[in-house]
């Protein structure tokens, strides 16, 4: 497969300029030989929308999602976009949909939305409740957009439902100025690699780069492939990515590392049933620490 | 040799929320986590001011030049990311109260930048102006002397935004996260701004970018000051040095320690003071307040994103 990363600088709250720019950006692709087409987490509508959540969300029937779908079939390209979806029960949630021939394939709502610190995101959205693998014609994939990449636990669940793309989609903001690298970029870089190595999955990163209320998003898209092999987009330029992300290495990475083969899916699950079952147990206790010592 | 190697460790590491080695605690070690990465910070900033000043729709930024090294590192990053031409550089003094030292600083950046768009007005007749109309005595009593330093603050105010507004620049502001925390600094005066390029650098750490960017060292080696009147000196007036004062703000801040846990370290009378002085100023972060009672409030249900539809 030929995978582009569209590492682009959207408009905040402006769909239709940001639509335009999507469409230039899968020509782009396209000329260039792409299969697919990963633009970064929120890419028709900027992030930091706080009221205008509302304004530009859009419900998956909607003309500009429509506009999508007949891009992918005609310029025969497969699209991943990311928007606020309104469904409908006038939640909004977070999303990314994987288009192809001119269809949606599949949407992932944001399951872990960040309210902490610079992050509000649980003050508009709603959470999605599902992470899920999922068929396209270059192989089963999953998506995680930016916070469910910092719980190890969403891409194991995406692993072991059988992905071997993880698309990871985000707006991750500089933070952290201390260190030879920017502490936000070494913390990704760090978790993209673990899990692409560990899980023998390629995992294609798209970060979005520009600058929003005082955000400064780093871009550094990549495509980290099972075997540890990086093509790297700049930091903080908009850049089309593309290069190839052949399955072949997914099969050495995973005789080499049979990491994915000796997961132990049972034990795991038997496990955290009865870690639930004694949580459960012991809500209501002030101490609970102590009585998980005594009791355990 | 242990602290350098440990140090190197540290680098190495993610430092959002990170438990700090017990070494750490150690003066030496607060001093070393305050810098920051010179080149990032740089690279950082300039995309960000070039990139929100073309949002913004304008090619051209305005800031106010002291002599003091706040505005000496705003320019550094006014002209690394708009180009000397595009830069206004307006030098207001007030020839009674600023020092020969701060023309000098200032002849040192214009031989610098010698492309920059240099304005210089003497103020001292419309501030001189504006006591006589309000009848405000000179140099009486200090609360006359505040009242008089936020005069010019807010002449020199007035100033460059008209200058800024006939060139179709936007505003920079000089403030530094110090100053801000501390609200050292005047109120819709030298606060008036589009962007604060500083505004999340201590004090110590815009030295450090002064010294990075090789501006002139006579604006390096000066003593603070807000000079809005004869002698004043930053240090002397908030009676703590920057160092220390950096050193407080950033635990407490930027590390989250609780104040009582830095008496030890500090003092219990200085951390409480500094403590005071940042929530006293609070105001001076915030905009107004409203009375809510509409079904949607401006800053309560209404929040809308300053980027928005630029």
């Amino acid at each position: 497969m030929r995978v582009a990363v569209a590492q682009i600088k959207p408009y905040l709250a402006d769909v239709e300029k940001n639509l335009k720019k999507h469409i230039s950006f899968i020509k782009e692709a396209k000329k260039r030989g792409a299969e697919l087409v990963v633009f970064p987490e929120l890419s028709l509508t900027g992030y930091d929308l706080r009221d205008m959540v509302f304004e530009v969300a859009l419900p998956l029937e909607s003309d500009e999602l429509s506009e999508l779908k007949k891009v992918s079939k005609e310029e025969d390209i497969s699209i991943v976009v990311g928007f606020i979806e309104e469904s409908v029960e006038y939640k909004f949630h977070i999303a990314s949909a994987y288009i192809e021939d001119g269809k949606i394939l599949h949407v992932h709502r944001k399951a872990y939305l960040p309210t902490y610190g610079m992050f509000e995101e649980q003050r508009y959205a709603a959470r999605g409740n599902r992470i899920k693998a999922f068929n396209t014609k270059f192989g089963r994939m999953a998506i995680l957009i930016c916070e469910d990449m910092w719980h190890p636990s969403a891409a194991y669940v995406a692993v072991c439902d059988g992905a071997v793309y993880l698309l990871a989609v985000a707006c991750s903001p500089s933070k952290g100025v201390y260190t030879p690298k920017l502490a936000s970029s070494d913390i990704w870089e760090n978790f993209i690699r673990t899990y692409s190595e560990l899980y023998g999955v390629y995992t294609i990163f798209s970060n979005r780069v520009g600058t929003e209320n005082g955000l400064i998003f780093w871009g550094g898209s990549e495509v980290h492939s099972p075997l540890g092999n990086v093509k790297k987009a700049s930091y903080f330029e908009e850049e089309l990515l593309i290069t190839d992300a052949d399955i072949d290495d997914v099969r050495v990475a995973r005789i080499n590392l049979p990491i994915f083969r000796d997961e132990r899916l049972d034990m795991t699950l038997r496990e955290l049933q009865r870690i639930v079952a004694q949580r459960e147990k012991l809500e209501g206790f002030v101490n609970f620490i102590d009585v998980l010592k005594k009791h355990f | 040799m242990k602290q350098i190697e440990k140090r190197e460790k540290f680098d190495m590491k993610f430092t959002e929320g990170l438990q700090v080695v017990e070494d750490y605690t150690e003066e030496a070690a607060i001093k070393e986590q305050l810098k920051v990465n010179e080149q990032l910070v740089e690279e950082i900033t300039t995309l960000f001011l070039k990139d929100e000043v073309e949002k913004f729709g304008f090619k051209k930024v305005a800031l106010t030049i002291s002599g003091g090294v706040d505005s000496a590192v705003v320019l550094e990053f006014a002209v690394r990311a708009f180009g000397e031409e595009n830069v206004y550089a307006v030098f207001l003094p007030h020839s009674d109260v600023t020092s020969k030292l701060s023309f000098e600083c200032v002849e040192h950046l214009r031989d610098k930048f010698p492309k920059v768009n240099w304005i210089e007005l003497d103020v001292k007749p419309i501030v001189e102006r504006f006591e006589t109309l309000i009848g405000l005595e000179t140099n009486r009593s200090n609360s006359e002397k505040l009242r008089r330093g936020n005069i010019t603050a807010r002449v020199r105010m007035t100033v460059l935004f008209d200058i800024a507004s006939a060139n179709e620049a936007v505003v920079l502001g000089g403030s530094n996260k110090t100053e801000l925390l501390l609200g050292y600094a005047t109120w819709y005066g030298d606060m008036a701004a589009a962007i604060y390029p500083v505004g999340d650098l201590y004090k110590t750490q815009v030295f450090q970018m002064a010294r990075y960017f090789k501006t002139p060292q006579k604006i390096i080696d000066r003593t603070p000051t807000a000079e809005l009147w004869i002698d004043q000196e930053d240090e002397a007036e908030l009676g703590i040095g920057y160092e220390v004062l950096d050193q407080i703000l950033f635990e407490w801040i930027d590390l989250r320690r609780k104040p009582r846990q830095l008496y030890e370290k500090y003092g219990q009378e200085l951390v409480n003071k500094v403590v005071k002085m940042v929530k006293q100023a609070s105001f001076k972060r915030n905009m107004p307040l409203i009375p809510k009672y509409s079904l949607r409030t401006i800053g309560f249900e209404f929040r809308m994103p300053r980027d928005v539809g630029v």
